[in-house]
């Protein structure tokens, strides 16, 4: 068996031996200007682009004769490009016969189409697909050199590295890019104004720098609304947690479990419309002047909506990962379920749990869409309406996230520039609850 | 495994072929039809048209103009179909900036052009092409049947009255719910309601108060006021519909009527933009709207006349 494999990858060897001297037989006859038979023909350019694709035919060549490993990976690769290749040329044609002309295609006519396309893609892709094929069987064949595992090994450790760090490197560039684009605003306006500055009035007009670029409204705005998210929101979600990780048997958990899950895929979008439509009649009940319905309290009701299956999940991952010796030696002393979970395994699961809530805290500082739809977007900085503090709640504001997105489609200058600085506050303030939480958790690592 | 990858791929190549072998049976049919309507409506064009335009048109900026001219590009794509125009949004700054910076073809702005942008692009050309009203609209279950003046409607606006009270109505709270600043609509409300004389007798504007609601577009403030109670706002005439109360300003109803004789006080013009001369579609589709599109104005705006 292994003679016939053997003999067969000769052959192959043979074969790209051939196509090596034709082309170089059909490059030549360019070169040296004379009509040789039974030849390509070929302009200059091709002829030299022949010789070249020649000399690595050869070389293919060569390494199949040898069974050599780096030429099965070599043919292997460039059957998988030709057949990309082949096969986007394929969907690009496809896409211009359906999507071609004023009116929409039939379904007879795209079926058809599709059809051919497969067919023809199969005909062009044949050979690479019988190259792979036939390699993939003959594979024991190849010998493996030394040089070349230690050549991939370390090809291998570097990619990661190169890939690992390309994300460090895309969170920097972004910061760097937001930070130019604000530098306008601080050196125009000044730090003094824009962190200190209680009103947003851009007014921005062409030519005329004139304008207000006060972001404490904002920053009150996303302070108070994350607040209300984090008072609503986390109890809600650690408790559940508790639930779904300790106390749930398994037919309720596998009933909540995806209900969490649903509830983490739905768009923020929908989140604001359900903000709109169902929480601001709600919220108008309480017969208070000047309720609109739309403010801090329904902002904070979504958000807590929102970054509940975030913490949830975290938190439960945390619970689980305290060692069940805990809970044994726990109720061993004479504790019940309820007071092993509050005196042993929360505390125990205390970092991740503070990691979660962390997590929740950015999500809900991020959170643009939904905001921009219930919480009003007023300039103001948020009051309470009548005597009773409660009412801040109903107080209508601005988050931070929400300046940026209901201004920079019209903003020029000036104004363009504070609202990136807007974003570097946003990256600021991320920066300084994750240091927070660091800090936090490296105190009480010790125990 | 092997086996079942085998007869997987004999399925697929056996479906590939039944669709490929599937021909649509209409094709000629369809083929034969079109071609003959093409020559009649050829023979009746050629006097109107020496050279059929074609090409396309960039357009960008306020959300006011944004519906009318896409319907009016709507009307002159099916007269010309080599031409296909593009409409965007962006609110009136935007389409002030994108035609005198030439990354738009046409410019829309709802609004009246600022010295300061004519100073910035000398050789921005303002084609009006209808006038639009802005009426002042409150959620229907405000009783104001004596309507509001215009100071009165300034003062709510720059929230020195802040109780339907003081203006006729009960004892409620006024929200008032506002557009964002780059709005052609806002600037242009400003500019004819907000506006007052100080003491040096210099123009100023009232701004609108801080606590205001606001709202990205027309349509988002006309789902807002007719669903919150207590609401004021204003809003292009061409959105006024059933959901919603329109106010009655020093006694005059804002319909189109009352901007056409003079009486009702607060519109402004709807204006297409062009850096330099406009090149020749540009033009066709300038005459096109200025002439037989004005038809289509009249529907829900005022002609320019």
């Amino acid at each position: 068996m292994k003679e016939i494999k053997k003999n067969s990858i000769r052959v192959l060897a043979v074969l790209f031996a051939a196509v090596s001297f034709y082309l170089l037989y059909s490059g030549f006859e360019k070169i040296i200007s004379v009509d040789l038979p039974v030849s390509l023909a070929l302009s200059q350019p091709q002829a030299i682009f022949a010789i070249i694709l020649s000399l690595f035919s050869g070389a293919l060549a060569v390494g199949l004769w040898r069974l050599k490993n780096w030429t099965k990976t070599a043919i292997s690769l460039l059957s998988i490009l030709l057949i990309i290749i082949f096969a986007v040329s394929e969907i690009f044609n496809f896409s211009t016969i359906v999507f071609a002309g004023e009116s929409i295609t039939p379904l007879s006519v795209i079926v058809s189409t599709f059809g051919k396309s497969i067919v023809n893609l199969l005909l062009n892709c044949g050979i690479p697909l019988l190259l792979i094929i036939g390699l993939k069987f003959v594979d024991e064949i190849f010998l493996e050199s030394e040089t070349q595992r230690f050549i991939v090994d370390k090809f291998i450790q570097r990619a990661l590295v190169f890939v690992g760090s390309s994300s460090i490197l895309v969170v920097f560039l972004i910061f760097i890019f937001t930070f130019i684009e604000s530098s306008d605003a601080i050196l125009n306006i000044g730090l003094g104004e824009l962190l200190t500055g209680t009103v947003w009035r851009p007014g921005y007009i062409i030519g005329d720098q004139s304008g207000q670029f006060g972001l404490v409204p904002m920053l009150l705005g996303s302070i108070y609304s994350t607040i209300g998210a984090v008072i609503l929101g986390v109890p809600l979600a650690i408790l559940t947690a508790i639930l779904l990780a300790e106390i749930a048997p398994p037919a309720v958990r596998e009933v909540f479990r995806p209900a969490i899950e649903l509830l983490a895929g739905i768009p923020s979008v929908i989140f604001g419309l359900f903000g709109m439509v169902v929480l601001a009649p709600l919220i108008r009940n309480f017969e208070i002047a000047g309720n609109s319905g739309f403010g801090i309290l329904n902002a904070s009701i979504i958000l807590a909506i929102m970054i509940l299956p975030t913490i949830t999940n975290v938190t439960e991952d945390a619970i689980r990962s305290v060692p069940d010796s805990y809970r044994h030696a726990s109720l061993a002393m004479g504790a019940t379920r309820w007071q092993t979970i509050v005196s042993v395994v929360l505390p125990a699961a205390r970092s991740g749990i503070i990691a979660a809530i962390i997590l929740g805290i950015g999500r809900a500082l991020g959170e643009t869409m939904a905001l921009i739809m219930v919480i009003g977007n007023s300039i103001a900085i948020p009051v309470p309406l009548d005597n009773n503090p409660l009412t801040i709640l109903l107080a209508t504001t601005r988050t931070l996230t929400g300046n940026i997105a209901v201004e920079i489609n019209y903003a020029a200058g000036v104004h363009r520039s504070a609202l990136f600085f807007t974003g570097v506050l946003l990256f600021l303030l991320l920066l300084v609850i994750n240091r927070l939480a660091h800090f936090i958790l490296r105190e009480k690592q010790p125990s | 495994m092997k086996s079942k990858v085998l007869v997987l791929i004999a399925v697929m190549l056996a479906a590939a072929l039944f669709f490929a072998a599937c021909q649509p049976a209409a094709p000629a049919a369809e083929e034969a039809a079109p071609a003959e309507e093409a020559a009649p409506a050829e023979e009746a064009a050629p006097a109107e048209e020496a050279a059929a335009l074609s090409g396309q048109l960039q357009l960008a900026g306020s959300t006011t103009v944004q519906p009318l001219a896409e319907e009016l590009a709507a009307e002159f794509m099916a007269a010309n179909p080599e031409v296909s125009i593009d409409i965007q949004g962006g609110g009136s700054s935007v389409g002030v900036t994108s035609a005198g910076e030439g990354t738009v073809d046409i410019g829309n702005a709802s609004r009246e052009i600022k010295d300061s942008e004519l100073e910035q692009f000398p050789n921005l050309q303002i084609f009006t092409i209808a006038y639009d009203g802005i009426a002042v609209i409150v959620n229907p279950g405000v009783e104001l049947a004596a309507g509001l003046t215009k100071d009165q409607v300034q003062a709510i606006f720059a929230g020195e009255i802040t109780n339907f009270s003081e203006v006729g109505g009960s004892d409620a709270p006024i929200t008032v719910v506002s557009r964002e600043e780059g709005s052609g609509t806002r600037g242009a409300f400003e500019e004819l309601v907000m506006e007052y004389k100080d003491e040096a007798g210099e123009k100023q504007i009232k701004p609108i108060v801080e606590s205001a609601l606001l709202q990205q577009s027309n349509g988002q403030v006309m789902t807002v006021v007719s669903t919150t109670p207590n609401t004021i706002a204003y809003v292009s005439f061409g959105f006024l519909d059933d959901s919603v109360t329109a106010v009655a300003i020093d006694g005059i109803e804002p319909t189109v009527e009352n901007v056409k004789n003079g009486t009702y006080a607060i519109f402004r013009p709807l204006n297409m933009l062009i850096n330099g001369a406009p090149s020749e579609l540009a033009q066709a589709f300038l005459d096109y709207i200025l002439s037989d599109g004005q038809t289509l104005v009249a529907e829900d705006y005022i002609t320019v006349e």
